[in-house]
């Protein structure tokens, strides 16, 4: 009963401070006439020409598990071996994490062959693409991975001191002294480490289209000596973070399980949030993804093509704006501006710039205009695919 | 209760300060730096060998001597060198290429699939670079147990704000002290701590003809952590351990905490789902005694940030000065479209500021020889100016 209690107090403390975060971004936001808009970024990783893919194996490089128990001053340090069975079987754990958020992805089709997961790794791969010698004939692309992990245990204990307070009669000046005394506080932790490489090889012509190697650790502890200042903030801005997103997130992944910060998570469960976490960043990687924004937009212009914008209706605001300024004798710059930003929100980074381009040639001394043309060039000169898209365009 | 007020007043007070900051009229730029070392004529790179050195040792950080080590508190075994345990070159290897390949300088080739399929995909082997390295990593874990002091004191409670603190700091001194000189209970108290040391040496060689397109380049990083125990001691000697945890740990400072804190908010509320791939929700317990590969990753990140940054071209956040010249082209500055500035500075009379600011664009696009020249030519007009002297100081370092 009184852990429900502080939880519920924990968890308003949370929602009060991330109101309060909250609050302050709007507060902040009042520095310039800005809006959040939903632009699309392009994918980081191109699959230009591919549709169909298959995924091969994903090869163990290290795996680290160990297991230290500590009681009086005395270690015991026990290192858990996998067989080459259960190494497989975690393979295909961190692989079918990959399968299943790569299969949701509307940009290519997963296609299920276990010709390519069969060898044993990444050079078997190769020479066997490089060599032509695959059946599957209607994949354009294998995608297949590299594995280290670490999972370490502690059951330990930490000790240290506290105050214990002693107060008689409890008014001013009445008797009250503080004696400190020795506690040990046992603690159970847990924490995982996760690299994977992933490989998207195309099969014909034969490249490496891209390569990525994403880290991911997670820790958790029950017990253990009061935490510090430092790691208190750390810990509530993390626990109003998760919080936030997952209210927020429009598809709530939520098995339905309830999980309790009372019980630590096992290896199995350490393992899936890991190799989970680093699935969807690769399928973000090379899907083309949404993202919110916070850029200015002009004012002085349209007025239901700002409404449009704001609403995230963009093809309606440039068919709205494209009446408008083709209508006008004297074009308003404002509108050619958001005409831009309109481009910009839907991933067309060329026509954007040239229309920021028209706008900042009727006025000069505009910052958003500048920032507009700026915000293009950095993509451009960050992004090799953007800088590729630009110059076809221009 | 109080604590807690206390601590909200804290986060009110450095967030206000934290977006007054935010509101500020000075100018971000967000420059694209060139490679620290001169990398001429390659449009493509390619992955060598990345050799794993066995048996060897990693130097210690510049200016000890592994002689002259000695200190007091040291717990059994003293560790005075580092000899290469542990292989680690697969996974410093892969590191090189993500970063390679989201860096957009040069194109990623893997010369032996190319070649291997043949025709106009082969890349000129006089454009192409190959990256080799040697690599050199140690790790020690200690689990054990040490006596440690702990004095335990009796004070008096009840009394008012001040003299309450002035008495908790005094106690806090006459215990730290005391337990200095071992005095108190002496208890049996568990300890973890971990070292760990990685040295690589990267070569770069063009493809066609082998010779080094740049001087050998060796970097090392260094981790030295100690959870529960006596702080005053470790396994390491002191002036060794003092060395890396000033100089190499990355222990954030409060003020880090939160400005990360703050990020990762923001990040939360804008884009959720991005929040959550990269992360967001796992749980981390800063007081979970970090494992070996997460040590083995913040340590080769550091070395593999430090060599890609003298290779391949990387961008960095700055706040720049920019001079009162044309106000058209100041206001493209501001909005950070350096390409469009450069258009317009090169195409009017200019003033001894615009060509101030015409180097400045330059420079944001790693330009630096550009840069250089009008930074020089500001100069000579004004030859005392301490901002154009900096400023050519930045670009002109080769």
């Amino acid at each position: 009963m009184s852990h429900e209690i502080v939880d519920v107090k924990c968890r308003l403390s949370i929602w009060r401070f991330a109101l309060f975060i909250i609050l302050m971004s709007i507060f902040v936001s009042g520095c310039a006439p800005k809006i959040r808009l939903k632009v699309v970024r392009p994918a980081e990783v191109s699959t230009t020409g591919i549709q169909k893919v298959a995924i091969g194996n994903f090869e163990v490089v290290s795996i680290n598990r160990v297991f230290k128990v500590e009681r009086d001053g005395q270690w015991q340090i026990k290192k858990i071996g996998l067989t080459p069975e259960q190494e497989k079987a975690l393979s295909n754990q961190i692989r079918a994490r990959v399968v299943n958020l790569l299969s949701t992805t509307p940009y290519f089709q997963l296609v299920y062959t276990d010709e390519f997961k069969q060898l044993e790794n990444d050079a078997a791969l190769q020479k066997l693409i490089a060599a032509g010698g695959y059946r599957t004939s209607e994949i354009n692309a294998v995608i297949n991975g590299r594995i280290w992990l670490d999972v370490t245990r502690i059951n330990s204990s930490e000790i240290d001191k506290v105050d214990l307070e002693y107060v008689q009669g409890g008014r001013e000046n009445s008797f009250n002294y503080t004696v400190q005394s020795l506690v040990y506080w046992p603690y159970k932790s847990i924490s995982g480490s996760l690299a994977l490489e992933m490989k998207m090889t195309r099969l014909n012509p034969n490249e490496i289209i891209s390569v990525t190697f994403d880290t991911r650790q997670a820790s958790y502890k029950l017990g253990g000596k009061p935490a510090g200042f430092g790691d208190q903030i750390a810990s509530g801005m993390q626990a109003a973070g998760q919080a936030l997103a997952s209210g927020l997130q429009d598809r709530n992944a939520s098995s339905g399980i309830e999980e309790s910060n009372l019980v630590l998570p096992n290896f199995d469960q350490i393992v899936a949030d890991l190799s989970e976490s680093i699935a969807a960043q690769f399928a973000r990687r090379v899907s083309v993804t949404q993202v919110e924004v916070s850029y200015a937009i002009a004012t002085g212009g349209n007025k239901s093509a700002t409404l449009l914008i704001e609403a995230g209706a963009y093809e309606k605001a440039i068919e709205v704006l494209n009446e408008t300024l083709a209508r006008a004798d004297e074009k308003n710059p404002d509108d050619i501006y958001n005409l831009g930003l309109c481009y910009e929100a839907i991933g067309e980074f060329g026509v954007a710039l040239v229309t920021y381009n028209d706008a900042i040639a009727l006025d000069s001394n505009n910052l958003i205009y500048a920032q507009g043309i700026g915000r293009i060039e950095r993509m451009k000169r960050e992004k090799r695919r953007i800088a590729d898209q630009l110059t076809r365009k221009n | 209760m109080r604590f807690t007020s206390k601590l909200t007043f804290r986060i009110l007070l450095a967030t206000v300060f934290l977006f007054l900051a935010a509101c500020a009229s000075e100018i971000t730029f967000f420059v694209s730096r060139p490679p620290l070392l001169p990398v001429e004529n390659i449009d493509n790179i390619s992955i060598g060998e990345f050799e794993n050195l066995t048996d060897e040792e990693i130097s210690l950080p510049e200016g000890l001597n592994s002689a002259r080590l000695k200190s007091r508190n040291v717990l059994q075994p003293n560790i005075l060198k580092f000899k290469t345990n542990k292989n680690v070159a697969e996974f410093v290897k892969s590191m090189v290429i993500s970063g390679l390949s989201t860096s957009g300088q040069y194109r990623l080739v893997d010369i032996g699939q190319t070649i291997a399929t043949g025709g106009e995909s082969t890349p000129d082997a006089t454009k192409t670079a190959i990256v080799k390295a040697r690599v050199k990593y140690y790790e020690f874990n200690a689990e054990g147990s040490e006596k440690v002091f702990y004095l335990l004191l009796a004070t008096r409670g009840g009394l008012g704000f001040k003299d309450q603190a002035i008495l908790l700091t005094s106690r806090e001194v006459v215990i730290r002290s005391a337990e200095r000189s071992q005095k108190g209970f002496r208890v049996e108290t568990p300890y973890l701590e971990k070292v760990a040391a990685l040295e690589v040496e990267f070569d770069l060689v063009r493809q066609s003809s082998g010779e080094k397109l740049v001087e050998t380049q060796r970097f090392r990083a260094y981790y030295n952590q100690k959870w529960g125990g006596d702080e005053n001691t470790s396994h390491l000697p002191q002036p060794l351990q003092q060395v890396i945890i000033t100089k190499y740990n990355q222990n954030e400072s409060l003020a880090e905490i939160f400005e990360t804190g703050v990020a990762e908010l923001q990040q939360a509320l804008l884009d959720p789902d991005e929040f959550l791939a990269r992360g967001g929700k796992l749980g981390i317990n800063p007081s979970v005694v970090s494992n070996s590969l997460e040590i083995q990753r913040a340590l080769a990140r550091e070395v593999v940030d430090q060599y890609l940054k003298q290779i391949s071209q990387y961008t960095e956040e700055t706040t720049l000065e920019i001079a009162s010249g044309d106000a058209i082209a100041v206001n493209y500055l501001k909005g950070n479209a350096y390409e469009l500035a450069i258009n317009r500075l090169e195409n009017i009379q200019r003033s001894e500021e615009d060509t101030f600011n015409l180097a400045l664009a330059y420079e944001s696009i790693a330009d630096h020889r550009q840069a250089a020249k009008y930074y020089r030519e500001a100069l000579n007009q004004n030859p005392g100016n301490k901002i154009y002297q900096n400023a050519l100081k930045r670009v002109d370092k080769r």
